[in-house]
């Protein structure tokens, strides 16, 4: 009796969830079916692929896959400068780290990579008088100055203002050598600077 | 095409893929949907922003347990949950009403119509309202939407004899309602 009851139970759920079932023929109205989708179709032809962006730490792991599969050119790079041969590396090597990085990671890369383009304008400018390297410096100042914190920037301001000071002190030199008693007449009075610790006063 | 490949199209931005999810979906959503809200219209309308949502985030879909069917009903879900915790004017009388499909709010939708001038379904659905709303979400995504028990299991965050159980609970009720409106 039991085991027929339990039988008629299941026989009679079955057929309440086969009435159910039926809504399973339900059809949306075509049109707005058909304008939801050209909506949802539009939304998706703008959508950007979703980037994977990776924390500080997957960076230093790949920085470290990078060094192992360059046979250590990528290490050896880290420290060259603008005039070095492995420098393209470096820079090669920072914009791989750049691109699978976002946010706050990516900010801090790009003001550690700023502060590196300050050191190497820095060495240009101190090692080289030529015009090519110093245009090149300049970019690098360039680069500091729009990727770094508001700290880099002031310095990158400060570097710009010696280098051209520098620039004319030079001029002013080449002028009194090439026509003495002459040069010094064209110095604006105060725009001459003295070199800390120098004693000369003029 | 292979679900899960389908769906790595699709998060990639692929068109064709998109299309394809929508054509799989939609009717399932809509369903689904149209038996939890208040109008053919509220149910279009809110179909649209599930599939919407899908195209925010199915970038940042990665698979697991039983996959993208439970993710995208989860969406859907959320939307009716959202759209009934907004302040409006709701009866039972009028939901039981609406679902079952009034001559005042739906026109002509062929096979629509058809069904749900069924008196028995509604009947049905007139049961299926009053019932728990935990055997009831069970029974609309098992036989509305047509999930397994293991998506619908993933869907509620339940286990699978979880949804078992309340699914036979909730047929029995429905019936019990029934039988008892038939008696009356």
């Amino acid at each position: 009796m039991l085991m027929h009851n339990h039988e008629e139970l299941d026989s009679e759920l079955a057929e309440t969830a086969a009435i159910l079932k039926r809504l399973q023929t339900i059809e949306p109205d075509a049109e707005e079916r058909s304008k939801l989708k050209t909506a949802y179709l539009a939304k998706g032809a703008h959508r950007e692929p979703k980037r994977r962006f990776i924390g500080i730490r997957r960076v230093a792991a790949l920085a470290a896959a990078i060094v192992l599969s360059s046979g250590g050119a990528v290490y050896a790079a880290n420290d060259a400068m603008p005039d070095s041969a492995l420098y393209p590396i470096k820079r090669t090597a920072e914009s791989a780290a750049l691109s699978v990085t976002s946010g706050e990671t990516r900010a801090h890369l790009e003001t550690v990579f700023a502060r590196k383009r300050l050191r190497e304008a820095g060495y240009l400018l101190e090692k080289n008088t030529v015009a090519a390297k110093k245009s090149r410096a300049i970019e690098l100042l360039e680069e500091a100055r729009r990727d770094g914190d508001r700290g880099l920037k002031n310095k990158v301001d400060e570097l710009l203002e010696r280098s051209a000071q520098n620039d004319r002190s030079r001029n002013g030199l080449k002028e009194e050598r090439d026509n003495p008693g002459q040069g010094r007449a064209k110095e604006a009075p105060g725009q001459l600077k003295e070199k800390p610790g120098t004693g000369r006063a003029r | 095409m292979q679900l899960r490949r389908l769906v790595e199209r699709a998060g990639a931005g692929d068109h064709e893929a998109l299309s394809a999810l929508y054509e799989q979906y939609f009717n399932r959503i809509y369903r689904y949907i149209l038996v939890r809200v208040d109008s053919r219209e509220v149910a279009q309308d809110l179909s649209g922003q599930a599939f919407l949502k899908l195209v925010e985030q199915i970038g940042g879909f990665r698979w697991r347990g039983a996959g993208f069917t439970p993710w995208l009903f989860r969406i859907a879900h959320n939307i009716v949950v959202d759209y009934f915790r907004r302040p409006r004017e709701i009866a039972d009388p009028e939901l039981l009403e609406t679902a079952a499909g009034s001559q005042s709010r739906t026109a002509d939708h062929g096979p629509q119509e058809a069904v749900l001038a069924d008196e028995t379904l509604q009947e049905a659905l007139a049961a299926l309202m009053n019932i728990d709303d935990g055997q009831r979400q069970v029974i609309l995504l098992r036989l509305v939407a047509g999930l397994s028990e293991r998506e619908t299991a993933e869907v509620l965050g339940l286990t699978e004899v979880n949804i078992r159980a309340r699914q036979h609970r909730g047929l029995a009720a429905v019936r019990k309602r029934m039988r008892a409106n038939v008696d009356a």
